[in-house]
């Protein structure tokens, strides 16, 4: 084989490894399943890009630090679910006046999927933890994975009563036994007691993704499936989250202006 | 200890900045002390060296949109009219949603005034590896800007950036 021809595969050869070969693998538990555990983040993360010059941290660009002149991106439309007709009007009226209704503004558990992905992912062969470092405070979900049915003596809850299978390399969650008080996003989207949340999560190598779909036959025309979250593992641990008191509403203005995209 | 408000200073700013998020960067920069060093005493190489690393792995969407608050940041503050204060930072109240730190000015009338000045989550402080204690700084004077807040009766409003006495700075947002 003369030069050029292995210089050529060995580049070939490296797009390859690239493509497949030596592509990251995916993490499994001694017992085979793939390993879903770790702190793992994704979506806005508003000053994980902070940059420094070692004395001023910029958390938003600015001009005295070099680097901070970033690429702008723009929020991904905001997903609503889809109402029955009869549910329109009350869902556009605690819209209106979001300052006052929404439940997330009063430091309340956001429930779910508004709580968005877990934060920190605890694995065995029976159950996953989801942990979850909310700015409304600590939250955490246990889900069997064991074969279990649903128990039968719990009072609804914020985040619901949740049970896991494994679907090939997929995890899928599906939680019922919410309370009525929550929203599925920060615009009035209300919901009923009948409320399911499946959520999916698969993971490639580094990548997790993050997929929820919403039922709830009695408010929505039909299942809200969400767009798809990538998310990766993060090189921080999560921490208790401070204590939340929020304290501006009373000075606000505009009872509809809000801009809380979750 | 100086007070001076700066009404309006940057209007034509803000009407450039649109509603976004700053896609991440990777970047650090020897020189000098950072703001860690400074609060915790002298590190070694290695551990400065593993701190400007820690930096440079700080990848992600840094703030500037709407998540900067649990709310929004304009129903509760006036978006043109900016001030400016001299101060000492006497209090930072490390909650959520939104962090809060207390500035002592001296008002006009030679008084001291306290100022009550809402900024970002706490958890995006942590991830931009700003600590409480960085943002109380040495107790010595600092400068704020931001808004006010609507309610002019009130000495309080949203930070978009500190600034120590001796240059260094964290700025939170570049939207106001």
């Amino acid at each position: 084989m003369n030069e050029p021809i292995k210089a050529a595969s060995g580049v070939m050869l490296a797009a390859l490894c690239v493509a497949s070969v030596c592509a990251q693998e995916t993490p499994r538990t001694p017992s085979g399943r793939v390993d879903l555990s770790g702190v793992w983040f994704g979506g806005f993360q508003p000053s994980l890009g902070a940059v420094t010059d070692g004395e001023s941290v910029c958390m938003a660009s600015c001009e005295e630090i070099e680097g901070s002149e970033d690429v702008r991106m723009q929020f991904p439309p905001t997903e609503r679910p889809t109402y029955k007709p009869e549910y329109l009007a009350r869902v556009a009226e605690l819209n209106e006046n979001q300052v006052i209704e929404d439940p997330v503004l009063r430091c309340e558990n956001p429930g779910l999927p508004r709580i968005g992905a877990p934060d920190k992912i605890v694995q065995t062969d029976s159950e996953l933890v989801f942990l979850y470092d909310d700015v409304n405070g600590s939250f955490w979900r246990v889900i069997p994975v064991d074969g279990r049915g649903y128990r039968e003596d719990l009072e609804p809850t914020f985040l619901g009563d949740a049970l896991g299978r494994w679907e090939g390399g997929s995890l899928v969650v599906e939680t019922v036994n919410f309370v009525d008080e929550t929203w599925l996003t920060d615009d009035g989207a209300i919901h009923s007691d009948q409320l399911r949340v499946v959520e999916r999560f698969s993971r490639d190598g580094d990548t997790l993704t993050y997929q929820v779909t919403v039922h709830d036959p009695v408010m929505l025309a039909e299942p809200w499936v969400k767009q798809p979250a990538t998310l990766n593992p993060a090189r921080f641990e999560i921490v208790e989250s401070p204590p939340c008191r929020e304290r501006s509403l009373p000075l606000m203005q505009d009872l509809s202006s809000h801009d809380n995209p979750r | 200890m100086k007070h001076k408000i700066r009404p309006n200073a940057f209007i034509g700013m803000l009407a450039t900045v649109a509603i976004s998020a700053v896609a991440h960067q990777i970047f650090s920069r020897a020189a000098g002390k950072s703001l860690l060093d400074q609060q915790r005493g002298p590190r070694s190489r290695s551990e400065r060296m593993k701190r400007q690393l820690v930096w440079a792995l700080l990848i992600g969407a840094a703030a500037g949109g709407p998540t900067l608050a649990h709310h929004s940041v304009t129903g509760a503050f006036d978006a043109e009219d900016h001030f400016e204060i001299e101060g000492r930072i006497v209090e930072v109240e490390w909650v959520n949603p939104h962090v809060y730190i207390h500035m002592e000015v001296t008002g006009a009338d030679g008084q001291p005034q306290r100022w009550a000045l809402e900024t970002a989550p706490t958890q995006f402080f942590r991830n931009a590896g700003v600590s409480k204690s960085m943002l109380e700084g040495d107790g010595g004077s600092a400068t704020i800007t931001g808004i006010r807040g609507h309610d002019k009766s009130q000495l309080i409003g949203f930070i978009s950036r500190i600034t120590f006495a001796d240059g260094r700075f964290i700025q939170v947002t570049d939207r106001f």
